[in-house]
């Protein structure tokens, strides 16, 4: 028995009881094939990121449950065929995730920011993350050097520029991963 | 890396692909993933971030590209 959430879009044109049926013909596939639903979380409807098949808006459903591996098969192939899933993810969560996860949920809640205590002055700083990241320099060499050493940044400007595409993005990568996905 | 690190490890150790306040902060106006040298966060935090953040751009949660305000 493994422990799996996915996260599933519709298309909005469905009504809402053409979603609510939707979203109920879901998770009978699931318990028919031996799953046990845990958590049924309606986010509604959302506007997208970008435009899927033309719509701007999703209904969004997130569902966890334990079951048999075998299933994800058979979902995922549901799923798929499916013309009103815009988009699904399924996701295994492994018992430490699920630990981990948990921890940080009561954390939260019991409001103490994600972290356990640790006695650091950063403690404080958790939302500086954002003012830190310059986004008018979007395009150039991100900044993280102290002002002191402003001096030496012209000398190594021409070598930052070019060390600059070992940012994190595949640029690549991520076009498959929405072709693949999209062919549903 | 000169910047201090400002996150301890705990804090990200697991990134919710759905944490999309979470996954904003680690990205630039124009949608692309802010590097580490900027973000000051481990490289195995980095990993995780970046795994839930290519999750949410498929759901759709965040954008491949957003435009930049000009």
């Amino acid at each position: 028995m493994r422990h799996y959430e996915a996260t599933i879009v519709l298309d909005p044109g469905l009504g809402e009881d053409g979603l609510s049926r939707h979203v109920e013909r879901i998770k009978d596939a699931i318990k028919k094939q031996g799953g046990e639903l845990l958590v049924e979380e309606r986010w509604g409807m959302r506007t997208l990121a970008y435009q899927i098949q033309k719509r701007d808006q999703g209904y969004y459903v997130i569902l966890e449950w334990e079951g048999p591996g075998e299933l994800i098969a058979e979902l995922d192939r549901i799923l798929r065929l499916d013309e009103n899933v815009l988009r699904h993810l399924i996701i295994t969560l492994d018992p430490k995730e699920l630990a981990v996860r948990e921890e940080q949920r009561q954390r939260r809640a019991a409001g103490e920011g994600d972290r356990p205590r640790r006695g650091r002055d950063d403690d404080e700083n958790e939302d500086e993350i954002s003012s830190d990241i310059d986004e008018d320099e979007d395009d150039l060499a991100p900044r993280a050097i102290p002002v002191v050493e402003e001096v030496l940044e012209d000398v190594q400007a021409p070598e930052e520029e070019e060390s600059d595409e070992e940012a994190v993005e595949d640029d690549e990568s991520d076009g498959e991963e929405a072709d693949e996905k999209e062919e549903a | 890396m000169t910047r201090t690190r400002r996150f301890s490890t705990d804090r990200l150790a697991f990134i919710d692909y759905k944490d999309v306040e979470l996954l904003k902060r680690f990205v630039t106006d124009r949608g692309k993933i802010v590097p580490r040298r900027q973000s000051g966060i481990t490289a195995a935090e980095q990993r995780r971030l970046t795994k839930a953040i290519k999750r949410a751009r498929h759901l759709a949660l965040l954008p491949f590209t957003a435009e930049s305000v000009r």
